[in-house]
């Protein structure tokens, strides 16, 4: 019976959702509440099963081998699940405010609370099955936020999103039936259920790289990312959570989940893959980062960024040694909070300003100093400048390169942080140092505290965990140590 | 932030704040010299926070100290006139602590860490006036900055990967056992650290930051944050590597490089702030060679540490009061091109004379700081030529002769320019703008270069202690004011006045009539950032755009190839099939020459036929219209499965 309660926060999100889409909320303050509650009772929720249960199984639906609806709660899931719940509380907060311009916040609430309900699901699946139900339904619960404003580029942009999806997803069913032929256990065991003789070397390798690229769609690896910066058209909080947890975090949960809970480290070693897709990882992050050089719109460029982050988190998991999986898992945290706050911020000026390009924010560090801060503290720690966050993930992921006797990674891993250097410090400087006279009569408009605050909050993290990683260092040091 | 509330309560609490920790620091000297400090305070940064302060480290610590204490005095009254004093004032204090934490890291993260932080808040201070110009240098100086940076922190990693340890006091026995990969390792970190040492040919930023930045900021900058490079390369060369001589040779080239190079070039400007970092450049080359020395020389290398360390705090003493005395001038005329502000302190007795203590102390005349340590330098280059024997070594001294002669006579041309020449323009006035809060520096500052002319030995005492850091343990005493090292000295000036006659006052100065100014004919010379930095790295630029654009739009391109393609072939399938209707209709007609209504009837035929083809590719059309974007997906995922399934099944 106490098994059924991991259903919990998978489930309550969905009845939340569709209790703000049927109940008649007397005003915008009490459905403003009721969402607060939900999410942060989504949180406590799960907590409470990870302090009373420990790890728990429940099977919910069983057809065969197959068809197996199957949850499971280990430390990889307790470490995605916490992280989205966390990043989510800070996100309603947030988009409470940010949707009143934007308009139709009932629909994007629904789809919100939705959307955590599926990731906490995602981080919650026992077997490759239910992770890959799940991570479809993302796509579908995604889709109307990032449509939210109905102009013909958010609609051209949802379309684009919808066929790269489901285009991915088209090669992990693909994978999975194939992987089912040579083996019928697709429960996640770490270091991998493939243990064993492997007969057909060469039909794993396949299998292997199609569900990697078919994960990798929503994980934006060149070339399957272009519907990323295209998703931009999206509201602010929708492009801060898609970068920062749900959609692309899923897809690199996905990729650790087949890499070492299906696969194992020592069977991707053999099939000798993670050589040719360290090739397109690395494209991916100097393509990331150069490209993010080129454009104007600043969430534009974030969103390029984001492509060239998340290679580092994919090259931390594709070398498959200990300090890159720890400095993987670790930019999986520290690149979700960063670029959370980063987008936040680019939310904030938009939202009090209405400017979007980088050549209009000219001087705006007078006028919001406290969101430019922000940003400038979270930029400093994207480029991984010590002693911010960004610094100590780069750090191990740099030193798994060099386990792997991967020098070249390493350089193209200081390459690319100066180039992050080099798209995002500019922004910095025009923003507080713009030059000439000082403006008379300029009135501060920072956002409304329910905006600013999670910003604030935000940043701290960010400088928290670079000067005190060893919280999360140990556990992530204890995932890893299982796994490998 | 407490600025906010009143200027001169912020000020003072800077000042004597600056002031206590100078206190603070010269009451440590005591307990320093007995033993080290060492804090390690752990879980911060994953790493842990480890501090020591041996007397190596206290030298560097308290000449950081001494100088930020004056220069704040002295920023007081500079800045009165600037806007965002308080941004200024911050990050001021904030590179002060930064600069602390470098000199006292003993784990190398550390040291990168505060190296990092330094590099960003004098960026702050750098570009200060927000014009074009500063932004420029500061563009420059924050590029160079952090690709030094990354450059540093891959020699760290590597050095990590080989070595498991990162503390500089383990890694002179660990790096021994790595072999050659040392080289890379040091030649790194040398590179990352060199940028901000103005080593050649990465001194690109050094020139134009210094004029673009606020008065005392340039003084902490040349007297200061140079040093911080240097102290890099200093614990790399001559603490880790233990005085390698590939390392060393090549340490010593570029310092002899630097030297001339600097000397050279500082001859042909005209902005007094921009000589003065020519100035740096060039003696940050004696420091250079110096260390390089220490390498060399091996058992003998006593000498060449005194020398080194000397001219360290004898460079940040004078540079300082040459740069504040600069800033004089700038606070009252707001220009610096010594065009302009000719004759401008002939008949500033005060200034004047601070101005030629700068200068001789530079210059290294007996009686003044810089003769102590240059004739250390030079007698440490005597012994490495009298070890090895080398012709090499012989250039070497010619080069530094030269090299001090061009000190000479850039300084000269300051000197005559501004203070002797004659210029109806300033007579004097002025004289209420020079307050005593800016004065007291400048006289502090001359007075300590006085006193270390005449007693130079008391620092030599001082320095005895850091020989325990590269692993020596007897002092040395040095006979400074003998007659060849007056000898050497004299020699250098009479070469620098015989170069400023014969270059300067024939080729750099025009004179008509009773009018005369300077030229820069360096001006048009190959710039090395202009000319070789910045097209390279556009070009780099430009070319992984291209390829990258075409990647990043790969997937679209290809699917509306795709697209086309199947247009295309659609179409050619219609001309095709019409084509094998017309042979059929040029066949029939063959055969129905002699039937005209059949032949009519085919054309008819013919006719109704083609319409009905293009409808089909009408409907298809049509259909694909139709045919939402979740269909589409649908129908992408069916066609795929099917081709799978017949891929299996085959």
């Amino acid at each position: 019976m106490s098994n059924v309660f991991v259903l919990f926060p998978i489930v309550f999100p969905f009845i939340a959702a569709v209790a703000v889409s049927t109940i008649k909320f007397r005003n915008e303050k009490w459905r403003n509440i009721f969402i607060i509650f939900s999410v942060i009772i989504n949180f406590i929720s799960i907590i409470l099963i990870l302090n009373t249960e420990g790890l728990v199984a429940f099977h919910l639906w069983t057809v065969n081998n197959f068809l197996d609806i199957y949850f499971k709660i280990d430390e990889m899931g307790i470490f995605f699940s916490i992280l989205a719940s966390i990043l989510w509380i800070f996100t309603a907060f947030y988009a409470i405010d940010y949707m009143k311009h934007e308009g139709r916040e009932k629909i994007f609430f629904v789809f919100f609370i939705l959307t955590l309900g599926i990731t906490v699901g995602i981080a919650f699946s026992g077997n490759l099955f239910t992770l890959y139900i799940f991570y479809e339904l993302l796509t579908l619960a995604t889709f109307p936020l990032v449509i939210h404003s109905g102009s013909k580029e958010a609609l051209d942009s949802g379309k684009k999103y919808l066929i790269y999806s489901f285009g991915g997803a088209t090669l992990i069913l693909l994978g999975m039936i194939l992987l089912f032929s040579i083996n019928s256990n697709m429960d996640f065991v770490a270091r991998g259920v493939l243990s064993g003789a492997v007969e057909n070397a060469n039909l794993i390798s396949i299998v292997y790289a199609l569900m990697f690229l078919g994960f990798g769609v929503k994980a934006a690896i060149v070339p399957f990312h272009s519907w990323l910066p295209g998703a931009m058209v999206a509201p602010t909080p929708v492009s801060a959570l898609l970068h920062a947890v749900a959609v692309v975090k899923s897809g690199i949960f996905a990729i650790i989940r087949i890499s070492y809970f299906i696969f194992g480290a020592e069977i991707v070693r053999e099939t000798h893959d993670n050589i040719y897709l360290s090739i397109l990882i690395v494209i991916t992050i100097l393509l990331g980062s150069l490209l993010a050089l080129h454009q104007e719109n600043l969430k534009k460029r974030l969103a390029y960024s984001t492509i060239s982050q998340l290679g580092y988190i994919l090259l931390g998991i594709i070398l498959l040694n200990e300090n890159a999986l720890i400095g993987g898992l670790l930019h999986l945290v520290n690149h979700a909070v960063i670029k959370i706050t980063l987008f936040f911020c680019a939310g904030a000026i938009y939202f009090t300003t209405g400017k979007k390009n980088i050549s209009d924010i000219r001087g705006i560090g007078r006028k919001m100093p406290v969101t430019m801060w922000c940003f400038a503290i979270a930029a400093i720690s994207l480029i991984g400048i010590p002693p911010t966050n960004g610094s100590v993930s780069k750090w191990y992921l740099a030193l798994g390169g060099l386990n792997a006797n991967k020098i070249l990674f390493v350089v193209i891993l200081l390459l690319s942080a100066f180039l992050t250097a080099a798209y995002l410090l500019p922004i910095v400087i025009a923003a507080f140092f713009p030059g000439g006279d000082k403006v008379e009569n300029e009135s501060r408009v920072e956002p409304p505290p329910r905006m600013l605050i999670p910003i604030v909050m935000l940043t701290g993290v960010v400088v928290f965990l670079g000067f005190f990683p060893n919280a999360v260092l140990s556990f992530i040091g204890e995932i890893v140590r299982m796994v490998i | 932030m407490i600025g906010r509330k009143s200027e001169s309560f912020r000020n003072l609490f800077n000042v004597i704040m600056t002031g206590m920790l100078f206190l603070v620091v010269t009451i440590l000297y005591k307990p320093v010299s007995r033993n080290a400090i060492e804090l390690f305070i752990p879980d911060i940064m994953g790493t842990g926070l480890y501090l020591k302060l041996d007397i190596f480290r206290y030298i560097f610590v308290w000449i950081t100290v001494f100088i930020w204490f004056l220069t704040t005095i002295y920023s007081t009254r500079y800045l009165i006139k600037y806007k965002n004093r308080n941004r200024y004032y911050a990050f001021f204090m904030l590179t002060l602590s930064s600069t602390i934490g470098i000199f006292l890291s003993e784990h190398l993260l550390n040291l990168f860490t505060f190296f990092e932080i330094m590099s960003f808040t004098s960026y702050i201070l750098i570009i200060h006036d927000e014009d074009e110009y500063a932004h420029e240098a500061g563009k420059s100086y924050l590029g160079m900055a952090i690709g030094g940076g990354l450059v540093l922190l891959m020699g760290l990693f590597l050095l990590f990967d080989y070595t498991a340890t990162l503390n500089i006091s383990e890694l002179p026995l660990k790096i021994k056992e790595i072999g050659s990969i040392k080289y890379l390792v040091s030649g790194l970190i040398i590179i990352g650290f060199g940028v901000k040492a103005g080593m050649v040919p990465l001194h690109v930023w050094l020139p134009k930051a210094h004029p673009a930045a606020p008065t005392p900021a340039s003084a902490i900058l040349s007297g200061i944050l140079l040093k911080t490079g240097i102290f890099g390369i200093l614990i790399t060369t001559g603490v880790i590597m233990e005085g390698d001589i590939l390392i060393s040779t090549i340490i010593l080239i570029l310092g002899f490089i630097n030297m001339f190079l600097g000397g050279l070039l500082a001859i042909f400007q005209r902005n007094i702030k921009r000589i003065l970092a020519y100035s740096s450049m060039s003696q940050m080359g004696y420091i250079l060679m110096g260390i390089g020395l220490i390498g060399i020389l091996k058992e003998h290398k006593a000498v060449a540490i005194y020398g080194t360390i000397y001219h360290i705090i004898n460079h940040a003493i004078y540079k300082g009061l040459l740069f504040l005395g600069a800033g004089i001038i700038y606070m009252i005329l707001h220009d610096l091109s010594i065009n302009e502000i000719r004759g401008f302190g002939k008949h500033k007795p005060i200034l004047k004379a601070m101005f030629l203590t700068g200068i001789f102390a530079v210059i290294g005349i007996p009686g003044f700081n810089g003769f102590a340590s240059k004739t250390l330098l030079h007698e440490a280059l005597l012994e490495a030529q009298h070890i090895y024997h080398n012709g090499w070594f012989t250039v070497a001294e010619i080069v530094f002769i030269l090299s001090s002669g061009l000190t000479v006579a850039y300084l000269l041309k300051i000197f005559i320019a501004v203070f002797v020449e004659q210029n109806e323009k300033y007579w004097g006035q002025y004289k209420h703008h020079i307050r005593k809060r800016v004065s007291i520096p400048l006289i502090t500052l001359s007075g300590v270069i006085v006193y270390i002319g005449i007693r130079p030995n008391a620092v030599m005492y001082v320095i005895d202690g850091a020989l325990v850091t590269f692993g020596l343990q007897k002092g040395l005493e040095a006979e400074f004011y003998t007659l060849n090292n007056i000898k050497a000295s004299l020699l250098a000036v009479a070469i620098g006045v015989t170069i400023y006659i014969g270059f300067v006052r024939k080729y750099l100065r025009k004179q008509k009539g009773s009018e005369s100014w300077y030229v820069n004919p360096s001006l048009g010379w190959l710039n090395i950032e202009k000319d070789i930095y910045s097209p390279v790295l556009k070009f780099v630029y430009r070319f992984s755009s291209t390829i990258l654009h075409a990647i990043d739009q790969s997937v679209m391109n290809i699917v509306n190839y795709i697209t086309n393609g199947i247009k295309a072939f659609s179409k050619m399938e219609i001309k095709y099939m019409c084509y094998k209707k017309l042979n059929i209709y040029k066949k029939m007609q063959l055969f129905s020459n002699s039937n005209e209504k059949n032949s009519y009837h085919l054309a008819n035929y013919i006719h109704n036929i083609s319409p009905e083809i293009y409808n089909v590719a009408g409907v298809l059309n049509k259909l694909r219209n139709s045919l939402n974007s979740m269909m589409y997906s649908v129908f992408i995922f069916a066609t795929i499965l099917v081709i799978v399934l017949l891929v299996l099944f085959l």
